[in-house]
């Protein structure tokens, strides 16, 4: 490890007396995640107030150090194959021994990695994602063992993991846990509804759209809070990717049926996320900025519609409805614009990005729906890739601008 | 914090050892029996190669059971319990119930099952007991086995060796071809 004198020689000198208000600063900024830790290490590294790696430091790691990690890795995929290819030699509660071993080696190694003394949080957050995911696996190689299938068996593996691994994105404030939980979440939500007899394609639809919203509206609420701030953007970003492919499905013909509402919970969860996006347009997120209010007003409006188009006349929700159809693309263009709005005021030039990218991905599927039937194939492929060359030339134009704008703000 | 982490991560290992320890548990005080098994082998995306194992519990005629059941009809979906009889060389399904017996009855052994499919007086039932995993290096083996099988059921008997809770779940303990056990 770089000692405090390497580090004070990148720097002219740091008087003592500024060494504690630096620490306190330092920790100041990262409650307010305005750093992360490991920079925070760094900074203090470079006045030689913390010993760590610091990235000039980690330059200079010597060769035989980057070697030795090369073997034990080599070491830890061999076991790793060993233990694959004898895995039925060996007996039942010598596999579960295994199993906790590697569950609990990677957890408490990475625990220690991360959250000691500053030194190899990187190593230490991703020991701790592989324990979790080890765990997942351990659960269901647990029922592969004893042959459990079906309800008691794999069908369960996804819930629990989801419930064990939810806690520690938590507690240990891990971006990376709360993704795993999301995706685990999602795969059952999915898989259950996949499962299950008697859904429509409008009830799936909604469910899905009211899980986006949901998820959304967590990302909200998440936004105000220091420690947990990096959670909004997880928990907003999957919401986004939920209400985007669910109304760019629905505004193709013959996804939705009217079927028989028989589920209410597509509609209670839509209720759900209604009352809470106006919560929080009229609360604590409202005191943020205007732009948080009219986001909360929006999404509340499209659980609304949502919950309207789930109880819809059958004659206006059929697949060749022209009402259904205008809906679901106005829909999906209010989103789409509402997204890149969103990211120019905020200057999120990401956001942006995707709402551009979306438009232009619906944009071109409208144009193979509606002109692709009426144009010779030929004719029909020669104006599509007209239409993608100039409207490609357009939306970077336009993107350039809104983040040259964002910038001068 | 650490006091906490290490709550979850004893909880996490803990749920291992009772996950495991229930199903050997049952394994080992619930009653055995035995039943004929049709072998299928597809390959499962994610939990590696397996028997997809059909029984002849698996379609029910309701009508054609020795003690046929209430006439109100099942609905996809619904549990339900196998009355067995176990036998020599496999159980014998005698009657399809909704509800386990308070107590236990002599000569009985009730296996937990879902109707994925009813049709009138026609059920398919699953019981959790579809799956034989079995390790890539072994699907020559078990091919042949179902080739055979396909061929002449009678001369290449397949049975599952099953325990039973007293609640009713059922856990694969062995598959065997002509009385010889495929361990895996």
């Amino acid at each position: 490890m770089e000692s405090n004198e390497d580090n004070r020689a990148a720097d002219p000198g740091l008087p003592p007396e500024h060494g504690e208000w630096l620490r306190r600063e330092v920790g100041e900024w990262t409650r307010e995640a305005l750093i992360q830790k490991d920079q925070a290490g760094w900074i203090l590294a470079r006045y030689g107030l913390m010993e760590t790696e610091t990235p000039r430091s980690l330059k200079r790691v010597p060769m035989i150090r980057i070697i030795a990690a090369l073997g034990a890795v080599l070491v830890g995929i061999g076991v790793l194959l060993v233990m694959g290819a004898n895995w039925e030699e060996i007996p039942r509660f010598g596999r579960l021994v295994l199993l906790m071993f590697a569950t609990g080696g990677c957890y408490f190694t990475g625990y220690a990695l991360a959250h000691g003394r500053g030194k190899q949080p990187a190593v230490g957050t991703a020991l701790l994602l592989l324990g979790s995911m080890i765990w997942g696996v351990s659960i269901l190689l647990i029922f592969q063992m004893y042959y459990v299938a079906g309800e008691d068996g794999e069908n369960a593996a996804l819930p629990i993991t989801f419930c064990g691994v939810l806690p520690l994105a938590y507690l240990l404030r891990s971006p990376l846990h709360l993704a795993l939980s999301v995706v685990l979440g999602a795969g059952w939500l999915l898989f259950v509804v996949s499962s299950a007899p008697n859904w429509s394609g409008t009830q799936v639809s909604m469910l899905l759209l009211a899980v986006g919203c949901l998820l959304y509206l967590l990302g909200m609420l998440h936004r105000g809070r220091t420690s947990e701030s990096a959670f909004a953007s997880i928990y907003a970003g999957f919401g986004l990717a939920f209400v985007m492919c669910v109304l760019y499905a629905l505004t193709f013909v013959g996804i939705h049926d009217r079927g028989e509402t028989r589920h209410s919970l597509p509609a209670i969860l839509l209720a759900v996320s209604a009352a809470g996006a106006l919560f929080a347009a009229f609360a604590r997120v409202a005191k943020t900025d205007r732009a948080s209010a009219w986001e909360a007003r929006a999404l509340a409006v499209l659980s609304v519609v949502g919950f309207v188009l789930l109880y819809a006349p059958a004659k206006w929700a059929t697949g060749d409805a022209f009402a259904w159809k205008l809906t679901m693309n106005l829909l999906l263009f209010g989103t789409e614009l509402g997204m890149i709005g969103l990211g120019w005021k905020r200057l999120q030039p990401g956001l942006v990005n995707v709402g551009l990218a979306v438009f232009f991905v619906h944009l071109m599927t409208r144009y193979f729906d509606l002109l692709s039937g009426m144009l010779p194939q030929g004719l029909g492929l020669i104006g599509a890739g007209l239409l993608m060359l100039f409207s490609g030339i357009w939306l970077e134009r336009q993107r350039k601008n809104l983040l040259r704008s964002m910038k001068g703000v | 914090m650490k006091r906490w982490f290490i709550a979850i991560v004893a909880a996490q290992l803990l749920f291992l050892v009772g996950e495991a320890g229930y199903y050997q548990w049952t394994i080992a005080t619930g009653t055995p029996i035995a039943l004929r098994v049709v072998p299928i082998d597809p390959r499962s995306l994610f939990l590696g190669n397996y028997m997809a194992m059909n029984y002849d519990i698996s379609r029910i005629d309701l009508d054609k059971l020795p003690e046929p059941p209430e006439t109100k009809p099942f609905q996809s979906g619904e549990t339900l319990y196998a009355v067995l009889e176990p036998r020599k060389p496999t159980a014998v399904l005698i009657g399809v119930t909704r509800e386990l017996p308070a107590a236990s009855v002599p000569n009985r052994v009730f296996l937990k099952g879902v109707a994925l499919y009813a049709d009138g007086r026609t059920l398919n039932v699953e019981y959790g007991l579809e799956r034989y995993y079995i390790p890539e290096r072994r699907q020559d083996e078990v091919n042949a086995i179902w080739s055979a099988h396909a061929l002449d059921p009678e001369h290449t008997p397949v049975t599952a060796e099953v325990s039973v809770s007293r609640n009713g779940q059922g856990f694969l303990r062995s598959v065997s071809v002509k009385g010889k056990t495929l361990a895996y």
